[in-house]
């Protein structure tokens, strides 16, 4: 019996607190040993960033037989919830004393930096779930890197049908519409923000005001709109998976990005800190 | 204005194009003139599918030299052979699956599979040359073309004397129960010197069979002598039964074909059909409401089970292989002495594309296996519910909407053993699958993340290993096969010839032909014609890599899943996640 993400997510979740719960209370019980919990709650982050970061290691070695990418990422999530609990400790409270802020400009960029890749990661989960459904519910099912394709052939359609109307009457309604709006629509994907955010705002402008033409337009030129607002129609559609789907690889470029200039700057922390310890470990 | 735009052609029939053009009326009389046509009434032929047009269009007179492979075990084909001249010699043993032209199962060692991230070529399609020789040590090809090219063994004297063979003389038919049941091939036929067999297709042994009494016993005789014991044996319900009760069970077992052997090529044409029109020409194997006069076993392909429902109908599961149909209304009625209180069939079982039936008489069914369950309360046995006969609970088809199930049915998606199927509310479009999929085959993906959408659920162009693989009908060097470790349905990539037969065949296009290019992107061309060299490919679900297949195992979000489509109680528990 498969078991439904629902069960998983809370199996997860309290596996996650419980190992939350034993990781801060052994930090408190070191830290009551008289020595300082920063140097272990310190390895015990960098051990976690180092797992995490092996996931995109893992990802190049398909072929290799090791655990499913999903029970990974699984392994990805939780125990970057985990490393948020210690570098909370580590970064900002040391047991027996009080709130603090990282000081100095290493720590405060360090600090920084694996905020950005928990945050960018957090973010990252979100969208994940969020989005391939919205692109499911558009209907326009297509490979992200062939969307160029799609919206030159619907552009090369509607400048047929331009070109079509122009043959057919005198009047240059349609044409100057196109010139004035549809050209440039259709130009490359549009709308990215209005998109990520849902709105259908593109859609019903463009096709208002398409609409809004046809009391002067004859029969054939009417045809020629009907068509004209279908391709506006389908061109909405790939605006919004370009959007989503753009959205979804982006995020993953800047984690990714965030993820090896953590790794620069742990490298350079780990240093320091043994530098200037003191003998105090 | 109108009238001037009609035209008219011949109305296109059957025999348009013959299966062996070459056939002339002296080859037809020659074949009349031997058995077993010599003893088939001609008079039962209908004027117009007159015995002679059969064998003139619907045979053909192929010869084989010494060593040619004529059927490969595990092979599926559309067509049975008459001994004409000479002697073939079928294989008992197994034979070494390099021999008979096939891919080797073999997995890539675990240093060849970590190379793999830096040995993959940089170009698509390339082959080594060199390999390919090699590889064709050991393998003899003469011939070309699809219907010409035979594999043959090389050391045919040291084959038989080393393994166990049979041999089949002048006057002797092989090959009729895999044809006409749609089974893989039992065993490894080759000639043995020059021989000359008659190819008859299925569509002509089918008529022949329909109308000839004697061809008609001959092979159901063989059928029940050489499968249906077996069969009914390995049937749950009749297990425990006696070889006497199983024999008693299997001479009065009547079998029956229903619908298109070669309806994948109707497939696309079907498929734009709507759903009232495509149902109509399923075939009805039982109706809803009729009396429920025997057991049907399904033998092969597959039924869809549906009840009527406002104008239509409604499909609540199919049945595949070994499954049973009729069983809830037989076990209710069984005791029923009045007429009235016996149940009806309560579902409508309809054939998508071919389908083999085993009706097992009522009467064997209540004293073999009725009688056994019977107990003293039955007399008030409640009326089952509306369910797939043989057991809905076993089914699994209630986890799976009807939306679905008809989706399913009416794509023939349920031929499947390993569908790829992708929840597109889970998938990311991250494409980790394909590029997974291409880095185990040397940077060339195998598959196409695209397909059929029914609700959230993509079914990806992917082989989907099919129970009923008709790309592997028609292949001349039998280099798509099944795997006979996994089952999978694998192309050697070595005796391809690129005739493209299987591409053609697979009705979901699911096997693309690739031109092949040398490592520097070169394409590489046949030396006499300088065309370029073309090789199927389709997805093996990386039967040589450790792990089984990448794209499943390199999906994040747990979005692909590779299903068998007859286990729907696993299916139904995954799409309702």
């Amino acid at each position: 019996m498969t078991v439904t993400f629902n069960s998983r997510r809370l199996r997860n979740l309290i596996v996650t607190a419980v190992l939350a719960v034993a990781l801060a209370g052994y930090l408190w019980i070191y830290s009551m040993k008289l020595r300082p919990a920063t140097f272990v709650s310190g390895w015990i982050l960098a051990g976690f960033v180092l797992f995490l970061t092996l996931y995109n290691v893992r990802k190049k070695f398909a072929y290799f037989p090791l655990i499913k990418s999903s029970i990974w990422l699984q392994f990805h999530i939780y125990v970057g919830l985990l490393s948020m609990v210690v570098f909370t400790t580590h970064a900002f409270f040391m047991y027996g004393h009080r709130w603090h802020v990282p000081s100095g400009p290493l720590n405060v960029i360090l600090a920084f930096a694996y905020i950005a890749t928990a945050l960018s990661g957090i973010l990252g989960l979100a969208l994940t779930r969020a989005f391939p459904s919205r692109i499911t519910d558009s209907g326009e099912e297509v490979i992200y890197e062939r969307i160029p394709i799609f919206v030159r052939t619907l552009r090369e359609r509607a400048a047929e049908l331009i070109v079509e109307v122009v043959g057919k009457t005198d009047a240059s309604t349609l044409p100057d519409f196109y010139a004035q709006r549809l050209a440039a629509f259709f130009a490359r994907p549009r709308y990215y923000w209005l998109h990520l955010f849902q709105s259908r705002r593109p859609l019903l402008v463009l096709n208002g005001q398409l609409a809004s033409l046809s009391r002067y337009l004859n029969d054939d030129e009417k045809h020629i709109a009907h068509e004209l607002s279908v391709l506006i129609k389908k061109k909405d559609a790939l605006d919004s998976a370009w959007a989503l789907q753009g959205t979804l690889k982006g995020w993953l470029f800047f984690h990714i990005a965030m993820t090896y200039s953590l790794l620069a700057f742990l490298a350079a922390h780990i240093v320091v800190a043994y530098a200037f310890s003191g003998g105090v470990r | 204005m109108i009238a001037t735009e009609i035209e008219f052609m011949t109305r296109p029939q059957r025999w348009d194009v013959a299966f062996g053009p070459e056939m002339s009326e002296q080859d037809v009389d020659r074949l009349l003139a031997v058995e077993p046509f010599r003893s088939v009434d001609a008079t039962r032929f209908p004027a117009k599918l007159s015995l002679r047009d059969i064998l003139k269009n619907d045979t053909r007179i192929v010869r084989f030299k010494e060593g040619d492979i004529v059927l490969r075990e595990g092979d599926y084909g559309d067509s049975a052979f008459l001994v004409l001249s000479g002697a073939v010699r079928v294989a008992l043993d197994a034979l070494n699956p390099r021999l008979l032209g096939r891919r080797e199962p073999k997995k890539r060692s675990l240093l060849r599979a970590i190379a793999q991230h830096w040995t993959n070529p940089r170009n698509i399609e390339v082959r080594d040359l060199h390999a390919y020789e090699i590889a064709r040590q050991g393998v003899g090809s003469r011939g070309e073309g699809a219907h010409d090219t035979h594999i043959f063994l090389q050391d045919v004297d040291r084959i038989i004397s080393s393994a166990a063979t049979a041999r089949l003389e002048t006057g002797e038919v092989f090959g009729e129960l895999a044809a006409l049941g749609r089974t893989p091939r039992t065993a490894s036929i080759f000639a043995e010197g020059d021989t000359e067999l008659l190819e008859i297709r299925w569509q002509g042994l089918r008529e022949i069979r329909s109308r000839s009494e004697a061809i008609k016993n001959f092979i159901d005789s063989r059928y029940r002598e050489r499968a249906l014991s077996n069969q009914l044996k390995h049937t749950a319900l009749f297990a425990g039964l006696s070889d006497a009760d199983l024999s008693e069970l299997a001479d009065a077992t009547e079998f029956e074909t229903y619908g298109t052997f070669d309806w994948n090529t109707s497939y696309a044409s079907l498929a734009r059909q709507d759903p009232a029109a495509r149902l109509l020409q399923e075939p009805v194997i039982a109706q809803e409401g009729d009396y429920p006069n025997g057991l049907i076993i399904v033998r092969s392909g597959f039924a869809r089970v549906s009840v009527k429902h406002g104008n239509g109908s409604k499909t609540t599961s199919y049945l595949g292989k070994g499954q049973v149909y009729g069983l809830d209304e037989l076990t209710h009625n069984f005791g029923v002495s009045d007429p009235s209180k016996c149940l009806p069939l309560q579902h409508t079982l309809r054939a998508i594309g071919y389908v083999n039936i085993l009706r097992v008489p009522t009467a064997l069914i209540e004293k073999h296996v009725l009688r056994k369950m019977a107990r003293a309360d039955e007399r008030d046995r409640p009326v089952p519910p509306k369910t797939p006969s043989g057991g809905k609970a076993a089914n699994g088809a209630e986890l799976i909407d009807a939306g679905t199930l008809e989706f399913l049915a009416d794509g023939r998606f349920i031929n499947g053993t390993r569908t790829m199927m992708i929840d597109m509310d889970r998938c990311t479009r991250c494409d980790d699958c394909v590029r997974a999929c291409a880095s185990t085959h040397d940077n060339n993906p195998r598959f196409i993340r695209h397909g059929p959408i029914h609700g959230h659920h993509m079914i990806a162009n992917a082989c989907m290993h099919c129970q009923d693989p008709v790309c592997m009908i028609g292949c001349p060097t039998g280099a798509i096969s099944r795997d006979p470790a996994t089952g999978n349905v694998v192309i050697n990539d070595n005796t391809c010839i690129g005739c493209a037969t299987c591409a053609n065949s697979c009705p979901y296009e699911n096997i693309r032909m690739v031109e092949i290019r040398t490592d520097r992107g070169l394409p590489i061309l046949d030396q006499n014609t300088s065309a370029p060299i073309f090789k199927a490919t389709k997805c093996d679900l990386c039967v040589d890599q450790w792990g089984g297949p990448a794209c499943e195992r390199a999906c994040p979000h747990d979005a692909l899943k590779r299903v068998d489509m007859s286990d729907l109680a696993s299916l139904g528990s995954w799409l309702r996640r």
